[in-house]
């Protein structure tokens, strides 16, 4: 019943933690019982993004070790009683953690909840295989840039080679009046390079910085960012949405910013 | 000129070596003689002392003290096994001695010197605390610099910080925490269960403070716009709450720590 989902990429900084509360947060919303785990033992960071870190009393590796119960470090979500968050340790490295005691801990997890969401760090060493034990899914963040394309393609191979059910693709911050110009790939040309299936793409969109640094992830706002994360969520629940129209998005913003342009 | 007792110093304590075919009325004659030499140079020391180079009986041994004392001014702590961790061994004594000089007559009394070893840190992060300020007796070590996310002090004593504790980083002390920086992480004062320890900080941003069992945290959102200035305070435990107050006169006088 319960689905253990990784959101990974190989490259950094292209949006897997903000994915991942986004989803989570998303997920939780619709009505699910939610865990996040921050697999980034060394370098969390998700739980700053979810605005829980002064609640942090024990961590992954606690959990690991046996320092403490499960339910202790569980941090439930300041909004959604249902969404809960197990952050990683910052005191630590990924060494801390096997692959096999991943395994256990999510499989502990997954009589509780229905949706367990494991944010993966940057790279494939052994935080990668470390957050991918456990998983029945991927979620693939990528954006479209031929760099992290290239590294999405890596982990995407790399995925197949560990026999991972399903791979969904998700193409993050597309400008779509870069698109129009000509001056970044589209949608399309990242799905026909990649070859799997797209599950959402996400704009670029500035609420994104500012709901970072509230803590509060912005899916199900008003915001642009915050419908895709939302579709994407529903599209993860089974539900078919179809993928939403980022050019009159895009237009409409692209001409708010020509707008401005002008008049300077 | 044949010297049949020569006395070397370390850091802690002296080493006093004898020659080993000699008569032991030769040796005490001439020991006299060396500590008398460098009684200026050690003046009222507080020292641990060694004997090398040859076997003493427990009255040999206190013969050669009465020696030193006759001689020189030389306050002998403790006498020293010759063993590989002499050296460690003095700086423990002679600690343990300084710290029970300082500290009020109460402590004073209870001065076993193996109980040391096991109030001796557990923790390879410890380690390099006391390596840095070489005192785990004291009642207070300094750390200088300024402690980034992931990074723990530990102290067995209390702990002055002298730099900032970004978010993400941790100090625990048994004692107390000082924080001369901003205190923007995790500090734990009294980690040994000691809920009148307190945490000063000259900014007090914390994530989360515990003294002894008793946790608090900051309130959520701050981190909105930059935080306003708070200037010194203090946080104490009162009825199993935490409160943080500005450092004022009457604050000072009401703390009462241990």
């Amino acid at each position: 019943m319960s689905e253990v989902i990784v959101v990974t990429s190989g490259k950094g900084g292209v949006g897997k933690t903000t994915t991942s509360a986004n989803v989570g947060t998303g997920l939780a919303m619709l009505g699910s019982k939610v865990v996040l785990i921050d697999t980034d033992i060394g370098l969390r960071n998700l739980d700053v993004v979810m605005g829980l870190e002064n609640r942090i009393v024990y961590n992954l590796v606690d959990v690991v070790e046996g320092n403490c119960r499960m339910k202790q470090a569980l941090i439930k979500d300041k909004r959604y009683p249902n969404l809960s968050l197990l952050p990683s340790a910052q005191t630590r490295d990924k060494t801390a953690v096997t692959p096999e005691q991943m395994q256990k801990l999510v499989d502990e997890l997954r009589e509780e909840f229905d949706y367990i969401l494991l944010d993966c760090p940057a790279g494939i060493e052994q935080g990668f295989k470390n957050a991918i034990a456990g998983a029945d899914r991927a979620l693939v963040v990528t954006t479209p840039e031929v760099s992290a394309i290239r590294d999405a393609d890596r982990i995407i191979g790399l995925l197949e080679a560990n026999e991972m059910k399903k791979v969904d693709l998700i193409v993050n911050r597309i400008r779509m009046d870069m698109v129009k110009r000509g001056d970044m790939m589209s949608i399309d040309d990242v799905v026909d390079i990649l070859a799997v299936h797209i599950i959402g793409a996400v704009p670029d969109d500035e609420n994104i910085v500012v709901s970072t640094n509230q803590g509060e992830p912005l899916v199900g706002s008003a915001s642009p960012a915050g419908q895709a994360f939302l579709n994407i969520c529903k599209r993860i629940t089974g539900e078919d949405v179809p993928l939403m129209d980022l050019n009159t998005g895009g237009g409409f913003w692209s001409r708010v910013a020509s707008l401005f342009k002008r008049k300077s | 000129m044949n010297q049949l007792v020569s006395i070397k110093g370390n850091r802690y304590g002296i080493a006093v070596r004898m020659d080993a075919s000699a008569p032991f009325e030769k040796i005490l004659e001439d020991a006299g003689r060396a500590f008398s030499e460098a009684a200026d140079f050690f003046r009222d020391a507080r020292m641990a002392v060694s004997f090398q180079g040859r076997e003493l009986t427990p009255d040999q041994e206190g013969q050669l003290l009465d020696v030193i004392s006759a001689h020189s001014r030389i306050q002998v702590v403790c006498v020293v096994d010759e063993d590989k961790a002499r050296e460690n061994l003095y700086q423990k004594a002679v600690e343990q001695y300084a710290r029970s000089a300082t500290t009020p007559p109460r402590v004073a009394e209870q001065e076993p010197l193996e109980q040391e070893e096991d109030s001796l840190p557990g923790n390879e992060e410890l380690y390099r605390m006391d390596e840095q300020s070489a005192s785990a007796a004291n009642p207070g070590q300094f750390y200088k610099g300024t402690l980034r996310s992931g990074q723990v002090v530990e102290s067995d004593s209390s702990i002055i910080v002298l730099g900032d504790i970004n978010p993400g980083a941790t100090v625990i002390a048994k004692g107390n925490v000082v924080v001369l920086g901003s205190l923007k992480g995790n500090a734990h004062a009294g980690s040994n269960g000691n809920t009148t320890a307190f945490v000063v900080a000259l900014e007090m941003q914390p994530m989360q403070i515990r003294i002894g069992d008793v946790m608090g945290r900051c309130a959520d959102g701050v981190s909105k716009r930059g935080t306003k200035p708070t200037g010194p305070q203090i946080a104490f435990v009162e009825n199993e709450n935490i409160y943080v107050e500005s450092i004022s006169r009457d604050i000072m006088n009401e703390i009462n720590f241990q």
